[in-house]
């Protein structure tokens, strides 16, 4: 485990980096490190849950960069949103373990450092059923719109070390 | 024809279906459970040096990461035809039982315990691991979380990473384990033990105690009476990583041994238009249809199922519990789908135990960390037990070791016709005409794949868009004439 309470502010990708779109997260969260050195603390993460609790501890404000499908949704679209905006949906989203909402509710419950806020940017993609280790195309057309909206809502809304 | 949809189901990884059609007398005549599958694993390997296999694998699913590293590690020993050295394998081993450690404490208490700590019935709101904490105390809470994190701990001290995982090499693994790290893994294997106990303890008084749960699980819809499959050591106790695959009959008689190599010889696939998941069964029997009984092909790979297919397990409290766990279920083999609970827990006592024994043992500190290669025959199996389910790699390469073909059996799939089974015969026992369906009859139905501790399609984890559970009754016309949603 990595000790997180060093930093304040956290950027966490999640995803798969072998599963077409699934690692969208990863591949913004790389372009952002880039963008913003040693501004914030930036990490990746496969799992939710239990293993997210142990990553986001400590830190003041995560903002978690992920894939998202929605009913008639436009591949490539930015949703900024917070844990409120899942609160009635996120709970089932992933398990053989708990939700990331389940898992914020109990490290609070025990005492350990929560984040006081956890924003979400959640991307529209097509494909993450197959294997690969390259985007849909329609989202590789869509990868630099995606990282500059990104990176427009990461200066307006978190002050850099 | 009627038909009621739960789509999707909660607390299971990755997205699935179950369509439930009723007769026209409103009773339950079959039901189907669909998920998608990720595609492409094969094609996706294929050209790739397989020595790059295991570590790739541990992407497959974000759920069991360790035992594909575990099986493709030792398929790909085969590949070069070399055995590892006693340290290299009881390393491998020691990160093993850290992973079945994790695993199984984050099913009892997250997957499990809502439906006997807080009620099957219950408002689903509080039916979850909170409303598991808010029964049993937030000091239990905290125990689960540090020792699911301490046994995280050891799988990335070992392993590299703990999800991850990049230990095993052809032939053996990457680095030892220091005199340091190994005092560290005892202290740490000991509470495992602590809390393996305590854990079948709660078990024992919240659920055993109870004698409606306990009704549950002994008379309620759940039995399934089908062969069982596990891994087995030279004295026919459960071994998670080595050993020949062994399968009993529905009465606990030996139909088989085999060497994971000979694995097509006893089991084939069978698909179904309906889905694109496939059903494995026994080759020799043949496939009868989605039939139990002894003359079924189906089989069952659970922890109940590597516990009936065993003498016994090899560590002595795991060996006490699993004595008493047969006493009062009154004979072995069992059949009851919500036993592999127990079974679950008598296995985490294992896994504790046997950490403990391999972190004490004289190799686990040795210096000989990998065979020399031979030349390379170009095919290997390797099969382990994942948590749940036997697990099978089978890789073909050329003469450089470039892989040719891949196929996988993965824990889930070889119970996919008996979970089908176990939901049908769920909705036969809970739903009936005249009955309203209720929101806890529809967790009681859930329950019975629940069981199983499913995986599938569980690398991917995007955001749900929609999700939420819908159960949707419709007359024999169509018309939906009642429907329950959970958010």
């Amino acid at each position: 485990m990595s000790d997180s309470s060093s930093g304040t502010v956290l950027v966490l990708g999640l995803g798969n980096d072998i599963l077409s779109d699934d690692a969208i997260g990863l591949r913004v969260l790389d372009v952002m490190e880039k963008k913003f050195p040693g501004a914030f603390d930036f990490k990746k993460c496969g799992l939710g849950g239990m293993d997210t609790l142990e990553l986001i501890k400590g830190y003041r404000r995560v903002v978690m960069i992920d894939a998202i499908k929605t009913q008639d949704g436009i591949p490539g679209t930015v949703y900024f949103l917070t844990t409120e905006d899942f609160s009635k949906t996120l709970h089932i989203s992933t398990f053989h373990d708990i939700s990331i909402l389940n898992a914020l509710e109990i490290g609070r419950k025990l005492g350990m450092e929560m984040p006081e806020r956890m924003d979400i940017i959640a991307v529209e993609i097509v494909e993450d059923m197959e294997f690969s280790e390259r985007l849909s195309p329609a989202l590789e057309r869509a990868f630099t719109a995606i990282c500059d909206e990104t990176e427009r809502w990461i200066r307006m809304n978190l002050v850099t070390k | 024809m009627n038909r009621i949809t739960i789509d999707p189901i909660t607390r299971l990884e990755g997205h699935g279906k179950i369509e439930i059609f009723l007769n026209p007398d409103g009773e339950v005549e079959n039901a189907y459970f669909q998920v998608p599958e990720l595609r492409g694993f094969e094609k996706f390997c294929e050209g790739r040096p397989v020595e790059e296999l295991p570590s790739i694998v541990t992407k497959i699913c974000g759920v069991c990461p360790g035992c594909h590293h575990m099986a493709s590690g030792k398929a790909v020993d085969a590949v070069f035809g070399v055995t590892p050295p006693p340290t290299a394998r009881k390393i491998r081993e020691l990160f093993y039982m850290a992973h079945f450690v994790h695993s199984h404490i984050a099913h009892f208490y997250a997957l499990a315990a809502p439906d006997f700590v807080v009620g099957p019935t219950a408002d689903p709101a509080k039916r979850n691991i909170l409303g598991v904490i808010e029964k049993v105390g937030l000091e239990i809470a905290g125990e689960v979380i540090k020792h699911r994190r301490i046994a995280q701990e050891i799988q990335a001290m070992i392993g590299g990473h703990q999800t991850h995982v990049i230990m095993n090499i052809p032939g053996g693994v990457r680095k030892g384990i220091t005199e340091e790290q190994r005092d560290d893994i005892i202290a740490k294997a000991e509470g495992f033990i602590g809390f393996g106990k305590f854990s079948m303890q709660l078990f024992k008084d919240v659920v055993l105690g109870n004698k409606e749960y306990l009704d549950i699980i002994l008379n309620g819809p759940y039995n399934l009476t089908l062969h069982s499959m596990g891994l087995v050591d030279d004295n026919n106790f459960v071994n998670f990583y080595d050993g020949k695959v062994r399968v009993v009959d529905t009465k606990g008689k030996e139909l088989y041994k085999y060497e994971p190599k000979d694995y097509l010889d006893y089991v084939e696939e069978r698909v179904e238009p309906w889905t694109y998941l496939k059903f494995p069964y026994l080759k020799k029997i043949g496939w009868k249809g989605f039939v139990d009984g002894n003359d079924s092909g189906v089989y069952q790979a659970t922890p109940l199922s590597r516990l009936n297919a065993a003498d016994g397990m090899a560590t002595p409290l795991a060996q006490q519990e699993y004595m008493e766990m047969y006493k009062i279920l009154k004979g072995k083999p069992v059949h009851s789908t919500l036993a592999m609970h127990w079974a679950r827990l008598v296995e985490l006592i294992y896994a504790a135990e046997h950490c403990l024994e391999l972190a004490k043992d004289p190799d686990i500190t040795g210096t000989e960390l990998r065979a020399p290669l031979g030349p390379i025959p170009g095919e290997g199996v390797g099969i382990v037990e994942a948590q749940r389910g036997t697990l099978t790699h089978h890789y073909m390469t050329d003469d450089k070791g470039m892989v040719r073909k891949v196929n996988l059996i993965v824990g889930t799939t070889n119970n996919h016709a008996a979970i089908c089974m176990s939901i049908k015969k769920a909705a036969q026992g809970l739903i009936k005409k005249g009955t309203p369906v209720t929101e806890g009859t529809l967790n009681m139905v859930e329950m019975a794949f629940r069981a199983y501790d499913p995986c599938f399609s569980c690398a991917t984890h995007s955001l749900p868009g929609h999700m939420k559970m819908v159960l949707v009754i419709r007359d024999s016309e169509g018309n939906i004439i009642d429907s329950v949603k959970r958010v």
